[in-house]
């Protein structure tokens, strides 16, 4: 079978062709005119860059990457508020013991659901609730440390800058033209004038991608983004008051 | 969080066409610390009198220094430690027009990142902390933590005090001074800010009658300056955005480099993705939610 079943093509995680950042970075420099190395930019702070923050972008639109965690994380004891793991953006779901699914909640629920939930303590938790973009939290204080696994919306790269092109782009192949699109607009923007007004096309072109994209994350999974099954995802009237 | 308020410096030096200095050390033996330390850059691009540099490669003797005078391909500067032949020696400086007219200082331009920083920790409210403040018997009235947009908890040995208002105690008839024991806070409305360095201030109710320790649950917000080798508080993926905002300010300042389009567009950019943020983290329910306001009759 042809396509994108076989080796020989470069294949990504996902069975698509571009695999890392330094793959797409000759065709952003293919939309700006210019041959690689650059002569009018930087191939790596401003081309490589515009590809990642692409990527960004696209995670804050789709909420993808959605990683399921390989290795389990170790909650720690006697705490309340845990660390995000390195590289995870925004928390979606934790597995306890046979992997059996944490029920999700807020600090305000905790609140209403128990007064003084705070001080008690157990062996497993019960609850999680997110605290920001740095932390979480759990339900009861664990007496000792507990293996859990976490699923999370990931940075696209977790590596920090300077980037090298050999970070994995671990999107779907759908979201590379895209990508594409979003780096020969931005690269654009300081030579400004009619260049960069002509680039607002291709900058739609990413957005409108990035938008069909997010309708297929809603159809993976219409409830990631709500609280537990069945909650609503809005701000009840109580709340609101 | 990773990156470092040069490296969003840099990138707005590539969009305003600025020179900045990206390059080693080429000193043949080990340099520093002292006053006036001699510095051979392998390039002097973007390095004049007055330019602040980060010099190191480690976490060890990195340092951000001043550079005292230039003569030829060398530059002198006050080091702190000592550093080795080829370390890494950058900066975005903004030289254009220094050193009389200059378009953009450093100082300036940092100033930029560090407002627009906190502007996106307000608008999204995305980092959050816990804090333990101590109590005294007699004194109804704290001063928020320093780097505090909002207390959004008060908790007093793990049960949450209702959150009510000054107006709503007042109007309740409830005897503040009773000492019936902790039962809800209340942001001061009459805080003594005129005195300098004074920050706000919430209150308890009732009167605390011995001394004790609450927990304060409250969004952060960054440093009021920030050094070019200084971490941003901000998540990775999302410093991209604080590019935006400074370039927004930086080319809607009046003068040489003002471009309306430019500004305008960057101005968009900023909002527009603070704004998925902001959408972001509702879906996630990352924020601390609304905090209701009760009466103090009722807690």
């Amino acid at each position: 079978m042809g396509g994108f079943g076989g080796g020989g093509f470069g294949l990504g995680p996902y069975g698509g062709v571009a695999s890392q950042v330094s793959e797409l970075e000759n065709r952003v420099l293919d939309r700006l005119e210019e041959t690689n190395p650059p002569v009018f930019w930087n191939l790596a702070d401003e081309i490589r860059t515009s590809v990642v923050e692409a990527m960004n972008v696209a995670m804050l639109i789709t909420g993808e990457p959605q990683i399921r965690a390989i290795a389990t994380t170790t909650l720690a004891a006697n705490q309340v508020l845990q660390s995000m793991p390195v590289g995870a953006l925004a928390l979606l779901r934790i597995e306890g013991p046979n992997g059996v699914s944490v029920k999700r909640t807020t600090l305000f629920d905790m609140d209403k659901l128990s007064p003084g939930w705070e001080t008690e303590t157990g062996d497993s938790i019960d609850f999680w609730f997110p605290f920001g973009f740095t932390q979480f939290g759990v339900h009861p204080k664990l007496t000792a440390g507990q293996q859990v696994i976490l699923t999370y919306v990931a940075f696209p790269v977790a590596t920090p800058r300077p980037y090298t092109g050999l970070e994995p782009i671990i999107f779907q192949e759908e979201y590379t033209e895209g990508f594409v699109d979003y780096g020969s607009h931005v690269n654009r923007l300081k030579e400004g004038g009619n260049e960069f007004q002509q680039s607002i096309a291709a900058y739609q072109r990413f957005l409108d991608k990035m938008g069909e994209l997010s309708r297929f994350a809603f159809r993976k999974g219409s409830l990631r983004f709500t609280r537990t099954f069945g909650s609503p995802s809005l701000i009840t009237d109580v709340k609101q008051r | 969080m990773s990156t470092i308020a040069n490296q969003i410096l840099v990138d707005c030096s590539y969009v305003m066409i600025e020179k900045f200095c990206n390059t080693t050390v080429a000193n043949v033996a080990p340099y520093g610390p002292g006053l006036a330390v001699s510095i051979t850059p392998a390039s002097m691009v973007g390095i004049y009198p007055g330019a602040l540099l980060v010099l190191g490669s480690s976490a060890v003797n990195v340092e951000v220094v001043n550079v005292v005078s230039v003569a030829g391909a060398s530059f002198t500067a006050n080091l702190n430690n000592q550093h080795q032949p080829g370390e890494i020696l950058y900066g975005a400086t903004f030289p254009s027009g220094q050193p009389t007219a200059p378009l953009y200082t450093q100082l300036e331009m940092l100033a930029y990142l560090a407002d627009v920083q906190n502007d996106f920790l307000l608008k999204t409210h995305c980092l959050c902390a816990t804090i333990d403040q101590a109590i005294t018997t007699g004194n109804r009235f704290y001063a928020l933590p320093p780097d505090a947009i909002r207390v959004e908890r008060i908790s007093l040995h793990g049960l949450e005090l209702w959150p009510t208002a000054q107006a709503d105690v007042d109007m309740s008839g409830v005897d503040v001074n009773a000492g019936d024991g902790l039962r809800s806070w209340f942001y001061d409305e009459n805080p003594n800010t005129s005195v300098a360095g004074t920050l706000p201030t919430f209150g308890l109710v009732e009167l605390p009658q011995v001394n004790d320790t609450i927990r304060l649950w409250y969004t952060q917000h960054g440093f009021h300056s920030l050094a070019l080798n200084d971490q941003l508080l901000v998540p990775d993926p999302l410093t991209y955005i604080l590019k935006y905002g400074v370039l927004a300010r930086v080319f809607s300042k009046d003068g040489d480099q003002r471009d309306p389009q430019k500004a305008d567009y960057c101005q968009r950019r900023y909002d527009f993705d603070t704004k998925l943020v902001q959408i972001f983290m509702g879906e996630m329910e990352a924020t601390l939610g609304k905090q209701e306001q009760m009466t103090a009759a009722t807690a």
